[in-house]
């Protein structure tokens, strides 16, 4: 891809995220007392997202996905609740609220710990099991073919 | 040995040596009045117990193989009648002969000689013309209506009976020796006589007339003229004087005979009478005798050695004894100037100039080739003379293949080949009266041989050239320093034999075999070379195979001692395929074929194009095979070896994946939950 076109595309990417960023602050200010739950509580994912790097963005999804889910109930009791900046207050100065809502989010840390964990492990099991594999199919096609089959890797083996 | 009869019979003290269970030779019994050269006779007798006349061949002295059919197709009682010939083991050398089996009721000899005369039957002139002429004549008709020359037309060598001295003589043996080769030099004309008894050539009709007309004058004279002259000394006289006068002088012949000599010992090949001539002059017809044209005298002497010349060919016959005065008076130009202006023959000096030429080209410090490259140009029709080496072009492959059987060295015929003296001589020659088919064929063998003589590689260079000039040749391999080897079944004998005594390895084909080889038949040899002349073992031996494969193919038997040698070297051989279990079933194949000794079966094992199309094309796919897996295996070793972080990011987004399911479910619960809530109430 030449520079010109990378450009092009970095720059339809962000216009795209502006018109994005407009639209939530739109949106927030038109549901003020949910944007201010919301604010609130997916505070724990904008701090991972602040603090977290380009290889880790997977990781702040996972938290912001289970911090969200912290937040759902109490949005709805908002909604139930007359949808009002006061009741919103409420509800966001009650410990018990962010105990929940930060508590998800910790959940998200445990998660994707866990997860990526017994990803990994998985993974590094196959690729072993793969790597015998390989060595067995080499073992047989030199039984078959002899030494001459390893061609200029058996040159570089003796040459070492 | 299946083939070479031999076997021997002890009968009383004396051992017998059979050939084709058919004659009986007796080591014991010589014959030497038969004796042709070197090649000795010996008494042999038939199954009804008649005696014939077994001719042993010395190899030396390269016995007329190829001439055997043609002298089998002469029909005339004036020729030893050739019973049967064939190889025998021959107890007295301890090695393998050819023997010529003659039969002949004659008993005596015309005349012995012992480089004269010294006892000859008493003929009246009536008789002589009878007894000798007639029959001679007769069979020389025949044989040079067949192309044949006989090459051994001596005094010694032609017999009669003295039980019927009145009947036709017998002309004695001429296939175990080369033609001329056992000939005195008097019964030779000039230039063959100047020539290496092996290396006169094959000969032509009126070299045989020349012999015819020596014999009849030692016939008619009474004397022992020629006794105690050398045969340089008796050239020369030919030379000085001529044919006719050295040899008739001042003898009072019948003048017919006068006539009649003077035709057949004409020293001009091309004015020599030739056998209608001499046919005329038998039936009575007025022939008028040849005369002899006066050899340009120089108006001044050359002085040469301490000797004066006048004649050119005089000088041309001395010139060898000394190459260093030789250079000497081409450098100073008295030479030129004497041939030039003394001598006044344009021809010659033409010649002259070229040969200093040619001479020059080729080094002008090369004094042996200035010898040859003069005398050639003084007198063409002489023998070429190289480093001491007399020989005639057409004989020079009967005198290599005869230096190579006593293991001399064939330096000299190289540098004649290379050099192409031989080839030169042969175009400068005007006087022969060969065939012009044979001289072209001559011309071209030699051409080739210009360019392959001096090739190192096995299976060329001046091995090969000498065999292919002297279609005559046995095998000169030192394998088969105790055999005789003439054709590819000799060869498959050979080796068999080899085999079973366990005097053989897997590599059989030599420099020898394969250019003996390409003068029999290259196609049993060509496919084979390269892998012979290789300088892996493994290739040799598959060459070694194909080559004898083909011999057996042309043969028709089978070999199961050479097939049992070839099989215990043929290990490295089956690395050609890469598929063991392909290698393993070829394996199998070729072990059942050498069971029963098929060699040709052995090599179609190996040389089935599919199969091994197949197998490379498999090995190539199963390399790329292996290649690609090691490309994987090397990346997968990278990745794992940080465990760390092994599998990290797809750990991550699985986990991202995972949670934003979880999300959704949960957040569509509750949207389902507060729907429902807000409909009930």
């Amino acid at each position: 891809m030449s520079d010109t076109e990378e450009r092009k595309k970095k720059k339809k990417t962000s216009a795209l995220g502006g018109v994005f960023l407009l639209f939530l602050v739109f949106g927030g200010l038109v549901f003020l007392p949910t944007s201010m739950i919301l604010c609130i509580g997916m505070l724990p994912s904008i701090v991972a997202l602040l603090t977290s790097s380009i290889v880790t963005r997977s990781r702040v999804s996972t938290i912001a996905a289970l911090n969200f889910v912290g937040c759902v109930p109490f949005v709805f009791e908002l909604w139930s609740l007359g949808n009002d900046f006061e009741t919103s207050f409420e509800i966001i100065t009650e410990p018990l609220t962010i105990i929940i809502i930060y508590g998800t989010a910790a959940l998200g840390y445990i998660f994707d710990w866990v997860v990526v964990g017994v990803v990994s492990a998985y993974l590094y099991q196959r690729s072993e099991a793969r790597l015998k594999a390989i060595n067995k199919r080499q073992e047989q096609l030199v039984e078959a073919w002899g030494e001459k089959v390893k061609g200029k890797f058996q040159t570089k083996k003796s040459q070492n | 040995m299946p083939d070479v009869d031999g076997k021997t019979a002890s009968i009383g003290q004396s051992q017998l040596v059979n050939l084709k269970d058919k004659f009986a030779i007796n080591p014991g019994k010589r014959m030497p009045l038969f004796d042709n050269g070197s090649s000795l006779a010996y008494e042999a007798r038939d199954s009804r117990g008649e005696i014939q006349i077994a001719i042993i061949c010395d190899p030396k002295m390269i016995a007329r193989f190829t001439q055997l059919v043609a002298y089998g197709s002469l029909i005339d009682t004036s020729l030893f009648h050739l019973t049967d010939h064939g190889i025998v083991f021959w107890p007295p050398d301890e090695a393998e002969r050819y023997v010529l089996i003659y039969s002949c009721a004659c008993n005596q000899a015309i005349c012995h000689d012992n480089g004269g005369i010294s006892s000859r039957v008493q003929w009246r002139t009536s008789d002589i013309m009878s007894v000798f002429i007639k029959p001679m004549i007769k069979v020389m008709e025949e044989m040079h209506s067949h192309n044949f020359v006989h090459g051994s037309i001596r005094p010694s060598n032609i017999y009669f009976s003295t039980i019927r001295p009145k009947d036709p003589i017998v002309l004695g043996d001429c296939l175990s020796v080369q033609t001329g080769s056992t000939q005195p030099a008097i019964y030779e004309p000039i230039d063959r006589a100047m020539a290496h008894p092996l290396a006169r050539g094959p000969g032509t009709a009126r070299h045989d007339v020349y012999s015819f007309g020596v014999t009849l004058v030692m016939l008619l004279r009474g004397k022992e003229y020629f006794v105690g002259l050398s045969d340089e000394e008796i050239v020369r006289q030919k030379i000085e004087k001529g044919s006719y006068v050295t040899l008739v002088g001042h003898e009072r012949f019948h003048s017919s005979f006068l006539t009649l000599l003077r035709g057949v010992l004409h020293d001009d090949e091309t004015q020599r009478w030739d056998i209608e001539e001499i046919n005329s002059w038998f039936d009575g017809g007025r022939l008028s005798p040849p005369q002899t044209r006066s050899r340009k005298k120089a108006s001044r002497p050359f002085h040469f050695m301490g000797k004066t010349y006048y004649h050119r060919v005089l000088l041309a016959f001395d010139l060898h004894k000394s190459p260093e005065e030789l250079y000497d008076v081409v450098k100073d130009e008295t030479l030129g100037q004497w041939l030039g202006k003394a001598l006044g023959d344009k021809y010659v000096y033409e010649r002259y100039v070229q040969a200093i030429s040619k001479a020059e080209k080729n080094g002008s410090g090369d004094k042996e080739f200035l010898v040859t490259a003069v005398r050639m140009a003084l007198a063409p029709d002489f023998p070429v003379m190289y480093k001491g080496v007399s020989f005639c072009p057409e004989g020079i492959g009967a005198l290599g293949a005869s230096y190579i059987y006593q293991g001399k060295d064939v330096k000299k015929i190289k540098e004649i080949l290379t050099k192409n003296i031989a080839l030169d001589a042969l175009k400068l020659d005007t006087t022969s009266t060969a065939l012009p088919a044979v001289v072209m064929q001559q011309v071209k063998l030699l051409e080739v041989a210009r360019l392959e003589a001096s090739h190192e590689r096995l299976g060329s260079g001046v091995v090969r050239c000498i065999y292919a000039l002297c279609k005559d040749s046995i095998c000169l391999s030192p394998k088969f320093k105790r055999n005789i080897v003439q054709s590819k079944k000799d060869i498959m004998r050979c080796f068999e034999e080899h085999s079973k005594n366990g005097e053989a390895i897997a590599l059989y084909v030599d420099n020898h075999v394969s250019c003996f080889l390409f003068s029999v038949d290259s196609w049993a040899i060509d496919r084979a070379i390269y892998d012979i002349a290789s300088d892996n073992k493994d290739e040799q031996i598959f060459g070694n195979l194909l080559c004898l494969a083909n011999l057996q193919e042309s043969t028709g038997k089978f070999y199961p001692e050479i097939a049992k040698v070839l099989l215990g070297s043929m290990d490295g051989v089956y690395s050609r395929f890469h598929n063991k279990n392909l290698r393993e079933k070829i394996k199998k194949t070729v072990e059942k074929a050498a069971k029963e000794g098929d060699l040709y079966a052995m090599f179609t094992a190996f040389d089935n194009p599919n199969v091994n199309a197949k197998d490379k094309k498999a090995f190539r796919i199963v390399c790329g095979e292996y290649a690609a897996l090691e490309k994987e295996k090397k990346i997968l070793i990278k990745r794992m070896s940080n465990k760390k972080f092994f599998g990290l990011k797809k750990g991550r987004d699985m986990s991202a994946v995972l949670a934003w399911i979880i999300a959704t479910v949960i957040t569509c619960l509750f949207v389902i939950g507060f729907i429902g809530g807000k409909a009930l109430l």
